[in-house]
């Protein structure tokens, strides 16, 4: 039991290292506005969780880092002009409808984070979905003028199949759309980072990649400047890591994690290509996540299906990833 | 069991204890998707309350040696012969109301109150008995509806029948199913809550 908690403990440690390299870069990008902003999510998700947990009678665990993961999360998926009521309101119902409703932390069925965001963009889309541009003045006032603001590089890539942009500014990360989610260079290290330190799940996420590139190759007529601009968009690669990836959420298995990664990467491609839908990481994420547990459940019960066969018993060679569901299994009973 | 048949029993019962919304969650698909406005929930409470109150009040004479299944079949057949009049009857009340409603008007006709109170309650009661909690079954429905549909047209559109109230803030995802959906679980679990904190107090 110590050694998982401090396993998760590590975890999200990594992912927090991360998310603070983007929060600084994003605040040199966007000013002090992108830092109240972030300040205001992560404050009020550590106070929601807080709260919850004192009404639910649970006890405040220091090494629970995840409402700060979801603040920081939901913070960098925000235009840096959001109004500070709307970053309050995705904050609060991310934790509390998202997270405690579920039953708190580990339990949650949707990333909290994706469901945050989503809810806000429904409720407010024009102040969600429209952006100003990097290293320009953003008044600190909760409503910023529609005249700074315009709609992000997704929304006209998707309506156009192109964009003008150059690939040094896409690789820094210099296009209109949210505080954190454009830094391709850093998020590509961020990723490298936490497979390395097995915080993020590799199969997970080079399934995911893998479909969704695939397809975009055939799509784009294996045009790379077009393939770029896809994973550059609409916080592709940001919502591959943080979003789909979430260790809350994710399936247990290795064989679960890789279907789980193509479904995920095909839901991609349809609310991209098909749907139409400007952020559709974050649509693929809130549909795919309560699959994760029905993936285990189905790949516990094939194992013992298998197990059960007298072939695989008598030759004594069952395959792996049914030995390590059982053993997911028995150590989930013994806790 | 004289106690548990009081009337006065049979009308908590109905309204609070075992609202068919707020605590048995019942019949809550077309409240989710139908009832955004206090004017969509208001049609949905009639059209809800003249569907179940005359479908189970002619159920009530199907006789109790039938066989289980063939009785279900005879609650949706009077449920469908019900469904006829009521749609003339109440085209003429609320005319153009009743096609908003879409398949969810329909399907009243097989809502689970109609199964769960005819075949688990209505056996042990009297016909009294059995009229009494109807109405105050439907009355508490409708009262959980209409209250419902007032709070997520405040919420979602910032008017209340209709009416601007001047909100600052409002949340439109609560007038998709998905918010809807939320707002009735909220609902439903602060109602639960007040008559818990109601009942311990009444009991310390």
């Amino acid at each position: 039991m110590v050694s998982k908690a401090k396993s998760e403990f590590s975890i999200m440690t990594d992912m927090l290292i991360v998310l603070l390299v983007l929060a600084a870069v994003s605040v040199y990008y966007y000013g002090m506005r992108a830092a109240i902003v972030l300040l205001i999510c992560t404050a009020v998700c550590c106070a929601a969780d807080f709260i919850c947990l004192k009404l639910r009678k649970k006890e405040f665990d220091i090494h629970d880092l995840s409402s700060l993961i979801t603040g920081l999360t939901l913070g960098l998926m925000m235009s840096a002009s959001v109004p500070y009521y709307a970053a309050v309101v995705a904050s609060l119902f991310a934790v509390v409808i998202a997270k405690h409703a579920f039953g708190g932390h580990g339990c949650e069925i949707f990333n909290a984070a994706a469901a945050g965001f989503l809810f806000t963009a429904l409720c407010f889309p024009d102040n969600m979905l429209t952006y100003p541009q990097s290293f320009s003045d953003i008044p600190y006032s909760s409503i910023v003028s529609p005249d700074i603001l315009s709609p992000s590089m997704t929304k006209s890539f998707i309506l156009t199949d192109t964009s003008t942009l150059s690939v040094p500014d896409i690789l820094a990360g210099k296009f209109v759309g949210p505080l954190g989610t454009n830094f391709i260079i850093i998020l590509a290290v961020g990723a490298v980072f936490l497979m390395l330190r097995r915080s993020v799940s590799a199969i997970a996420f080079f399934a995911e990649l893998v479909t969704a590139l695939l397809f975009a190759f055939v799509h784009y007529e294996y045009d790379l400047l077009s393939v770029l601009y896809f994973f550059s968009s609409g916080m592709m690669l940001f919502g591959m890591i943080f979003l789909s990836c979430d260790h809350s959420t994710i399936p247990k298995t290795k064989s679960s994690r890789a279907v789980y990664g193509i479904l995920m990467g095909a839901c991609i491609v349809l609310f991209h290509f098909y749907a139409r839908v400007e952020n559709a990481v974050v649509y693929a994420a809130i549909l795919t996540a309560p699959l994760g547990i029905e993936l285990d459940r189905r790949a516990l019960s094939f194992a013992e299906m298998m197990n059960k066969k007298s072939i695989f018993r008598r030759v004594n060679k069952p395959l792996k990833h049914m030995q390590e569901t059982l053993e997911i299994l028995d150590k989930n009973e013994q806790e | 069991m004289s106690n548990e048949n009081s009337a006065k029993n049979i009308i908590l019962n109905a309204l609070v204890k075992k609202n068919p919304i707020l605590v048995s969650g019942m019949v809550i698909a077309p409240v989710v998707v139908t009832a955004n406005t206090f004017l969509s929930a208001a049609t949905l409470a009639l059209t809800f309350s003249v569907i179940t109150f005359f479908t189970l009040v002619v159920s009530s004479f199907v006789p109790k040696r039938i066989v289980y299944t063939v009785r279900i079949i005879l609650y949706t057949l009077i449920g469908a012969l019900v469904y006829v009049p009521s749609v003339i009857i109440l085209n003429s009340v609320i005319p153009g109301e009743i096609s908003k409603m879409g398949i969810f008007f329909p399907l009243l006709i097989t809502n689970s109150l109609i199964i769960s109170r005819s075949e688990t309650i209505f056996f042990r009661e009297s016909k009294g008995q059995m009229i009494l909690d109807i109405v105050f079954c439907i009355i508490g429905y409708d009262a959980a509806v209409l209250l419902y549909g007032l709070i997520r047209e405040v919420l979602s559109a910032g008017t209340a029948g209709g009416k601007m109230l001047g909100m600052p803030y409002v949340f439109s995802a609560l007038e998709y199913p998905f918010g809807g959906f939320i707002l009735l679980g909220a609902a439903a679990a602060l109602f639960r809550f007040i008559f818990m904190t109601v009942k311990r107090a009444g009991q310390k």
